[in-house]
Parts: structure tokens; C-alpha cells; sequence
């Protein structure tokens, strides 16, 4: 088992499972949850929430501020379930069982599913990271 | 030489003894069925072959290299079809094989053409571009298979490869079988129906409680006998004391009949029957098969497991 073998190994794994979210909408769906659950509490709620915080400006914008860290952790929590649910998945189908009697790189599955979780996040905080630019003219 | 060398091989699960000490060797080229009851200790003992779990003692040799020095090398010669299919429910029949031929680092010419070829050869070229999702049992198994083979491994390991499937399928599984033996490649599997192989070992509670070619096996068990039918218990009556050495059953007015399966024999039987003017309604003959060969082999220790429980209530 060389370098050379492990790293493609890796790449093929990768593919395997970016062809997965493209076919399992839920994957879809766990990144969608944090985006609707800001939009939700900045554009149905924020006017409201924002009201009760003293501050210069008051209202949405700095609820806004208050409320992302919360929305970040979400995501992570999304992410990371997500992977979990791709994993044992996989686990009951005995498709790694196949994997594990093949002579490929042990840590080909599992670095992939650590970078999904992290391109996911990545993925639902990209969207998020324009809203706040968006939504936030007063900084 | 030998594919597969077994000595001494042990695994227990906490206090549950699944295999104590079995050894078999697996000649290259051959097939290898290893038969048993349920909770036998089949699949543990393809799980501990194929580098899924390890041992408690004992030495296994797999294709010349020694399991617990130099797993990988082992897993690099092996190619496995378990008793669950391993497939990818989210690719398609292609896209599963080409995921294999990726895993095995063929290139993508040379996985196409391995691809194109085993689709054609188990039959799924039709199904080939759709998803799993829409495949049927036997087609999943066929794929699995294929799967197994894309790596053109020389010792082939199957657990239960025709548990589920119908006759045409199973006929088919057999085919291919016999074409990757006559090809060289070494089977070893296990399995709870009785099919041809080159030698079995049966397996019940963790021990071989016999193991040779089915025409030895078949010589473990009584032989064959005839089983005479007649028409009224006068009949039975009189053909009972024709032949002394028979067993009769009053209820199906049958009586049975100790025999060679000869013609010769057959004639001398008619012969007397004719003699004595007995009436015969009916006539079948029964050779000993692999499936007395099962019970008679296992079957003591079941009852015995029976009992136990009967006592236990």
C-alpha cells in the first residue's frame, strides 16, 4: 500500500460519496435546515425579537449578531448527523464489510467522511455568510 | 499446493465456544463447501478467513500468506461475497462495478472493459444504468458476485451464494462457479443446501464432525433401500415375511426393503415377490443422498440438544 494508492483511494471514496448527496435528497435537506431556520428568525421574527435588545440601532440587525453563533452550531450539529446517518448507512448495508476485506486504505472511508462533514458545513455557511453580509448594512 | 491452510483454528465470543480447533486444507482449483446447521460457525469461520475478525488460536495460511503476519497481502488475493450483499443502493450496477475496478486501481480503460464484460457475463447489461434501487433480489446477488470478481481474485469466498435464490438462478450461480474453477480459482463456501463440490467438511458446533468427498460422506450413512407399497395389510403381510431383514410401516402399508440400488438386486426382489404371489401396488427406490448425510451427521446432536430442553421445561 503506497502513498500514491492511498491518496487515489481517497479520491475514489470522495466520489462515492458526493455521488450520494447529489441522490439522497436529505442530505440536501440537512444543509437547507440551519439557511431556513435564519431566515425564519431574522425576517419572521427578528423585527420582534430584536425590539427587547438595547442598542443604538436596535431591532433586526442586532438580533442578527446575537443569533449566528447559534445557527453556526446548528450547522456543525447538521453536518455531523448527516455523516452519522451516511456511515451507518453504509454499515447496514455491508458495503464496508466489502471494503474492509479489500486490500485499499483503512483511513480512505473515514477521512472521507470527516472532509464531507466539513465540506458541508462549509457549504451551508457559505449561503449564510452572504445573507449576513446582506442583511447587516450597518457594520 | 494448497489455497487455504487451516490448523488449529479457535474463536469463541465471550463464554460461547463458535469454533473449537478445526483444520481443513483447500487444494488450489478445487471447491470447498463447508456445511452445517444454523449458529454452526460457517460465517465465522469465512469472517476469520477473510480478514474480518481474528482469531483465538490456531494458524491460517491463505494463498501462501499467513493471516495474522500479513493480512493485507491476503486481502490483496481473496475476493468475498457475504451472506448480506454489499452493494451501494445509491450507484448503479455500472457505477458499482466501476467503483471496484477503481478500488483495485485498474485505470479507466481497463475498468470499462472489466465493467462491460461482467455485465454481459451475469446477465445485467439490461439493468446496467439504473439504480439498485430497482434491482431484484437475485439480480442484487448477481451483482454482488460481480463485484467479487472485477479483481480477479484466485481464491473466491461465498457465504450462503444461493441462500434466496430460484432454481434458474442458483443453476446460473453454479455455471459461473464451474467456470472460474476450470479458470483455476479456488472456492470456498458455505452453505446450508448440499451442492456439489470437490470436498466437504461439515461443521456443527464449532467441531468437523465429518469432512471428504460427497461420495465418502455418502458412504458414512446407511445404505440405500426399496420401498415397496401395497394396496391391503394382507399384502404387506406376506411380503413381510418374504424378506426378514425389511422394516415395515403398518400406517402407509409400506415396508422397506435393505438394497444396493442395483438392477440386479431390484430383479431378485420382483422375482421373489412374484414367487410368493404377492401384490405390489407401487415401487420407488432410495439412494442415500448428501441431505441424510446431513442429518444423520447433525441430527444426533440436535436431538441431544432437544432433550435438554425438554428436561429444562
Amino acid at each position: 500500500m503506497n502513498a500514491a494508492h492511498r491518496a487515489q483511494d481517497s479520491v475514489t471514496m470522495l466520489r462515492r460519496q458526493l455521488v450520494h448527496i447529489v441522490r439522497y435528497p436529505i442530505a440536501l435537506f440537512t444543509i437547507g435546515i440551519p439557511v431556513i431556520i435564519l431566515l425564519l428568525f431574522v425576517y419572521a421574527f427578528g423585527g420582534t425579537m430584536g425590539a427587547g435588545i438595547a442598542g443604538v440601532s436596535g431591532g433586526r440587525a442586532d438580533y442578527l449578531t446575537y443569533l449566528v453563533p447559534e445557527i453556526l452550531m446548528i450547522a456543525v450539529v447538521t453536518g455531523s448527523q448527516m455523516t452519522a446517518i451516511a456511515v451507518s448507512m453504509d454499515m447496514t448495508e455491508g458495503i464496508i464489510v466489502r471494503f474492509r476485506t479489500m486490500s485499499i486504505s483503512r483511513s480512505a472511508v473515514a477521512l472521507v467522511s470527516f472532509a464531507i462533514t466539513w465540506l458541508s458545513v462549509g457549504m451551508g455557511l457559505v449561503p449564510r455568510a452572504s445573507r449576513l453580509r446582506a442583511t447587516c448594512p450597518c457594520r | 499446493m494448497n489455497a487455504i491452510s487451516v490448523r488449529g483454528l479457535r474463536k469463541s465470543f465471550g463464554d460461547d465456544l463458535v469454533l473449537d480447533g478445526i483444520d481443513f486444507d483447500v487444494a488450489e482449483g478445487t471447491v470447498y463447501a463447508l456445511l452445517g446447521p444454523n449458529r454452526a460457525g460457517k460465517t465465522t469461520t469465512i469472517q476469520i478467513l477473510t480478514t474480518l475478525i481474528g482469531s483465538d488460536g490456531g494458524s491460517v495460511q491463505v494463498g501462501g500468506h499467513d493471516l495474522a503476519r500479513d493480512p493485507e497481502a491476503v486481502r490483496s488475493v481473496i475476493g468475498v461475497t457475504g451472506q448480506f450483499s454489499a452493494v451501494d443502493t445509491w450507484l448503479t450496477g455500472e457505477e458499482n462495478l466501476m467503483l471496484m475496478a477503481d478500488l483495485r486501481h485498474f485505470g479507466k480503460t481497463e475498468g470499462r472493459r472489466r465493467t462491460a464484460e461482467l455485465l454481459e457475463r451475469l446477465d445485467l447489461a439490461d439493468a446496467a444504468k439504473q439504480p439498485l434501487a430497482t434491482y431484484s433480489g437475485g439480480m442484487r446477488r448477481r451483482l454482488d458476485l460481480a463485484m467479487t470478481l472485477v479483481g480477479d481474485p484466485r481464491i473466491i469466498f461465498l457465504d450462503e451464494p444461493t441462500a434466496g435464490l430460484d432454481l434458474r438462478s442458483r443453476r446460473t450461480m453454479w455455471a459461473i462457479v464451474r467456470e472460474l474453477v476450470a479458470d483455476g480459482v479456488t472456492i470456498f463456501l458455505t452453505t446450508q443446501y448440499l451442492e456439489e463440490a470437490d470436498r466437504l467438511a461439515v461443521l456443527d458446533h464449532g467441531r468437523f464432525v465429518a469432512e471428504g468427498t460427497p461420495a465418502e460422506l455418502k458412504r458414512l450413512v446407511p445404505g440405500g433401500h426399496i420401498v415397496l407399497e401395497f394396496g391391503e395389510a394382507d399384502g404387506l403381510e406376506a411380503a413381510a415375511g418374504v424378506f426378514a431383514e425389511s422394516a415395515r410401516d403398518d400406517e402407509a402399508l409400506t415396508l422397506q426393503v435393505p438394497s444396493d440400488g442395483g438392477v440386479r438386486h431390484l430383479r431378485e426382489v420382483l422375482d421373489r415377490l412374484d414367487a410368493a404371489t404377492v401384490r405390489v401396488e407401487g415401487l420407488s427406490l432410495h439412494t442415500p443422498d448428501l441431505d441424510d448425510v446431513f442429518l444423520a451427521l447433525t441430527g444426533q446432536v440436535d436431538r441431544a440438544g432437544a432433550d435438554r430442553e425438554q428436561a429444562l421445561r
